[in-house]
């Protein structure tokens, strides 16, 4: 017999049913029985929390595994996130110190790009600064203390400032190689853009061809009237060549001359020198604003060279338009 | 009856909380299935009818004693004490745990009793050919068969139910389909 009728006959056998008469009478019976029972008077639990258990016995056997899941993600990403707000202003010797130093190296692990990390490094330095400022303002302690907490902040401090340092000059010697191989790429184009145009003239070239005798030569040249006419209007163009060109070589000068006043002015290294000079000399607040100008220089590069990239990329369009003309 | 296991989750709910009217709605959605199931291990129609309405007294001196933690869904707890009650009474009588379907099959009836003659003649023969072969089954066998295919408990209530784990009641179901297509 194949399976499919066996479980068809098993079907069947759901029309067994009791007797409708044994059926009343035995509820008659255990009606009067469970009414008749004395049972101790629980509290009438409300409907509502009634259906909030059944909806979360629902949602239990159906997903448990995902269910714990996120609630051990959120667990923990709540405490990682209070933890954070909580240590915030937390000052050495407290007892949120060590979590607000490890929020931090949680933080600096999790960043990958280069310039995020300096500015990390910035901004937990002024971290340090801030500790200080804090340390020396407290009336309860002793100067001993006092004295052991801003030596270690100290120390800490310049850790921070060498490793942003030495981050900034790996950056600086990339975005170097970077703008090297990029003017070799424009050099490149430049030599091909020539040797298109020597041949472009080759072709233009007078094809001479020598039938046995010397009279008889065929010579094969462009209409003379274009030649005096290119030849008429040759100084013209040339007069007003020279002028553009001495006027993009004057601005060109111009902008090199304003990004090395700005490079000078604002370059982030010199910036935490001076800063680091600062803390030496024990000008806490100024040298505060001077990590903070130091960010501000970390941006101003970023957005110099976004700048530089999009005319850089406007060039090559359009020379790919003018080769497709 | 047919019930959602939302409903029955807050039917159960409201039974712990020993809630008499829920209680016997209960009786009223069970009282047929946990009939069947009995009536299947014992040996007359008396003995089914007698074991079944001790079983719903027996539940609810649980519920009263609030030793139901146990069992997670209405149905669990019914069929189990419906199974121990079997026991129980095979014991009391000293007689042996083997189930006899003969003496059951004459005294079965078929619920609906204005059913027409001819197709009730052909459910009541094909019926008697299923006991006896289901009488051929082991006892773990038929009862599984029973279990899924006839009451339609779900592998974790028969689980519970059998006190097994739920893939040995996957195999048995495997074997026991295939135990009965043998016989057939």
């Amino acid at each position: 017999m194949k399976e499919q009728k066996i479980l068809e006959q098993l079907n069947k056998l759901k029309s067994i049913k009791p007797d409708a008469k044994w059926k009343n009478s035995n509820r008659d019976i255990l009606h009067s029985q469970i009414f008749s029972s004395q049972v101790e008077e629980e509290k009438q639990a409300n409907i509502f929390l009634i259906a909030i258990n059944n909806i979360f016995n629902f949602t239990k056997s159906i997903s448990q595994p995902t269910l714990t899941m996120a609630i051990i993600i959120l667990v923990v990403m709540g405490s990682w996130i209070g933890s954070s707000f909580a240590s915030k202003n937390a000052n050495l010797g407290d007892s949120l110190y060590i979590a607000k130093i490890i929020n931090e190296k949680a933080q600096f692990a999790f960043t990958f790009n280069e310039k995020k990390k300096v500015k990390l490094g910035i901004e937990f330095a002024t971290n340090r600064v801030e500790e200080i400022n804090n340390i020396i303002k407290e009336k309860n302690k002793e100067n001993k203390d006092k004295d052991e907490k801003v030596k270690k902040l100290v120390s800490d401090f310049k850790r921070q400032i060498n490793e942003t340092k030495s981050r900034l000059k790996k950056i600086e010697t990339t975005n170097k190689i970077v703008r090297k191989n990029q003017d070799n790429k424009q050099d490149n184009k430049k030599e091909t853009e020539k040797n298109t145009e020597e041949i472009a003239d080759e072709e233009n070239m007078v094809f001479s061809a020598n039938l046995s005798k010397d009279e008889n030569g065929i010579q094969v040249s462009e209409p003379n009237s274009v030649n005096s006419t290119t030849e008429s209007t040759e100084p013209v163009i040339e007069e007003n060549l020279s002028s553009t060109t001495e006027e993009v070589i004057e601005k060109a000068s111009t902008t090199e001359s304003i990004i090395e006043e700005k490079e000078e002015e604002q370059s982030p290294q010199t910036i935490l020198e001076q800063a680091e000079v600062l803390l030496d000399k024990e000008d806490y607040n100024a040298t505060i604003d001077k990590l903070n100008q130091a960010d501000d220089a970390i941006n101003n590069i970023d957005s110099t060279k976004e700048e530089t990239t999009t005319t850089e990329t406007e060039e090559e369009i359009a020379s790919t338009s003018d080769e497709i003309k | 009856m047919k019930q959602g296991k939302f409903s029955e989750n807050f039917l159960y709910t409201k039974i712990k909380q020993k809630d008499k009217e829920s209680f016997m709605k209960a009786y009223d959605l069970y009282v047929d299935d946990i009939y069947r199931f009995i009536s299947f291990k014992v040996k007359t129609k008396e003995e089914a009818e007698d074991i079944s309405s001790q079983v719903f007294l027996k539940v609810w001196n649980h519920i009263r004693e609030n030793s139901v933690k146990e069992f997670k869904t209405l149905r669990a707890l019914l069929y189990t004490t419906a199974r121990n009650a079997v026991i129980d009474h095979y014991r009391k009588d000293s007689l042996k745990d083997e189930v006899s379907y003969d003496a059951f099959s004459e005294n079965f009836e078929t619920v609906d009793k204005k059913q027409d003659i001819l197709k009730q003649a052909e459910v009541s023969s094909d019926y008697e050919n299923l006991l006896k072969k289901m009488s051929e089954l082991k006892d773990e066998y038929s009862e599984v068969l029973l279990l899924k295919y006839v009451n339609e408990l779900s592998i974790v209530e028969i689980a519970k139910i059998m006190d097994k784990s739920k893939g040995n009641i996957r195999v048995l179901i495997y074997r026991a389909v295939k135990a009965l297509k043998k016989i057939a």
